[in-house]
């Protein structure tokens, strides 16, 4: 662990990697803009539901008669803050005022729906990449250049805390149903359980839903990798040389949620492609033998063995 | 605020935002206290046989259906796009009922009823099912009816 820490100071003051990050960003808040027009879309929808406002948009209790605009009020926010986001990236002021109407429009929608979470990752790594230096002009000291790259760091270790978040409370709850004596997340048939309930419940179907019904033993299994490769994501962050697999792994995860059980995190895709598959800490080449020697649990293994 | 403060703060937010993620775990509605989140999602494997809640429709404008229709049996008459998280509403609608909470059951009608055109007669279901049986078939084992009410 402290060799690959120490490659990962190294390239904290590579420039290389820091001209690719530079380029990364952008795409951070390209897609934010991508995001927006998806929003936008939700317009008749926002209109039709009320609810009690959550603390950062206590204001909106405060209307009176102006309250039927209140969808517009948010997605007009939204738009010119993603927007200018999108155009102006390089510049902090734009920065904070994207990250302030994420914060605005996510408390909103949380607001009147249950079950809102693609703003999370946003709120977070918009409020990260508010304290990025500009490195974008001139020639930047090597103090600027490695903050930059630390907090670019901070944000990838955001988003994989967040896969790590989901796979340690599978594990804990794995021990309260098991203890229970009912089906839990290696019963053989967890995967068909997933499937019928979850689909029931979104009233969905799926490209491989009967499949994974008629299939159990097999199913089950991919559930285990599902776990590896939630849990243990936080520990990527430190190894860039898996960043690239990793990403790739994550996607496999997020299509087998579409395959499976019919649900998309569209937005989550995006992050990972951005952040991950071209993440700048990752060797432009890479031999497999590096890579499983650098996986989490299996390097023990393969580094005995290879 | 330089380089390594930034590493520093960064990863002292990082253990800050996981332990707050497991202090508000099972404490708050959906694991979550703005802007923290547990994410503890999908984290309960479903059972093998469950007691549901659900909304069955039995007469609209008036006219009694032919037979009663499940919500997803009848989308003409329930628009869940107005109504989020339906099968989380009927659930709470349940509990409310049962434990004589008079004002979350009228706030669940409330949000239930955004979906339904006024004077619709509907039921508040419970079913015993085998969940992947269900899932293939709809056949519950057993429907309970917990009470009817008429959409305002």
């Amino acid at each position: 662990m402290k060799k690959q820490w120490d490659e990962l100071q190294r390239l904290f003051i590579d420039p290389d990697v820091l001209r690719k990050a530079a380029w990364c960003v952008p795409l951070f808040y390209y897609i934010l803009e991508f995001m927006t027009f998806q929003q936008l879309m939700r317009y008749e929808q926002l209109g039709r539901v009320t609810a009690e406002p959550l603390w950062p948009v206590f204001w909106v209790g405060y209307l009176g008669g102006y309250a039927a605009f209140t969808p517009h009020i948010f997605l007009i926010l939204l738009t010119a803050a993603t927007t200018l986001g999108a155009a102006f990236y390089r510049y902090r002021t734009a920065r904070v005022f994207v990250f302030l109407a994420v914060m605005q429009y996510q408390a909103y929608i949380m607001s009147l729906f249950n079950q809102e979470h693609d703003y999370y990752i946003p709120l977070f790594v918009s409020l990260f990449l508010i304290f990025l230096p500009n490195v974008w002009r001139g020639a930047p000291p090597l103090e600027e250049r490695r903050r930059f790259l630390v907090i670019f760091w901070g944000a990838q270790a955001y988003i994989l805390l967040t896969y790590t978040m989901s796979g340690f409370y599978k594990i804990v709850t794995f021990f309260g149903q098991f203890a229970s004596g009912g089906a839990h997340y290696f019963s053989r048939d967890a995967a068909a359980l997933y499937v019928a309930f979850w689909q029931m419940q979104f009233e969905r179907t799926s490209v491989l839903g009967d499949f994974i019904v008629e299939h159990q033993m097999l199913s089950s299994l991919g559930l285990i990798a599902v776990l590896y490769i939630l849990t243990f994501s936080i520990f990527v962050t430190a190894r860039p040389r898996i960043h690239r697999a990793w990403g790739i792994a994550l996607l496999a995860f997020h299509l087998s949620t579409v395959v499976s059980l019919g649900i998309i995190f569209i937005y989550n895709v995006l992050f990972v492609a951005a952040f991950f598959l071209l993440s700048p800490f990752a060797p432009e080449k890479n031999g497999w033998r590096e890579m499983l020697r650098d996986l989490p649990i299996i390097g023990f293994i393969a580094r005995a063995i290879l | 605020m330089t380089s390594s403060l930034t590493l520093r703060l960064i990863v002292g937010f990082l253990v800050v935002y996981f332990l707050v993620g497991a202090a508000i775990y099972g404490r708050t509605p959906a694991d979550e206290l703005y802007p923290f989140f547990s994410w503890s999602l999908f984290k309960d494997v479903p059972q093998r046989t469950m007691r549901i809640n659900t909304l069955r429709i039995t007469a609209v404008d008036g006219k009694e259906l032919e037979r009663p229709l499940l919500h997803t049996e009848a989308r003409e008459f329930f628009d869940e796009e107005r109504v989020d998280n339906a099968n989380y509403l009927f659930h709470e609608l349940a509990q409310a009922l049962e434990m004589g909470d008079d004002a979350v059951a009228a706030d669940m009608r409330r949000r239930i009823e955004q979906g339904l055109p006024p004077g619709t007669h509907y039921d508040l279901v419970e079913m015993d099912i085998g969940t992947i049986e269900f899932w293939k078939s709809r056949e519950a084992v057993e429907t309970r009816v917990l009470r009817s009410f008429t959409s305002d």
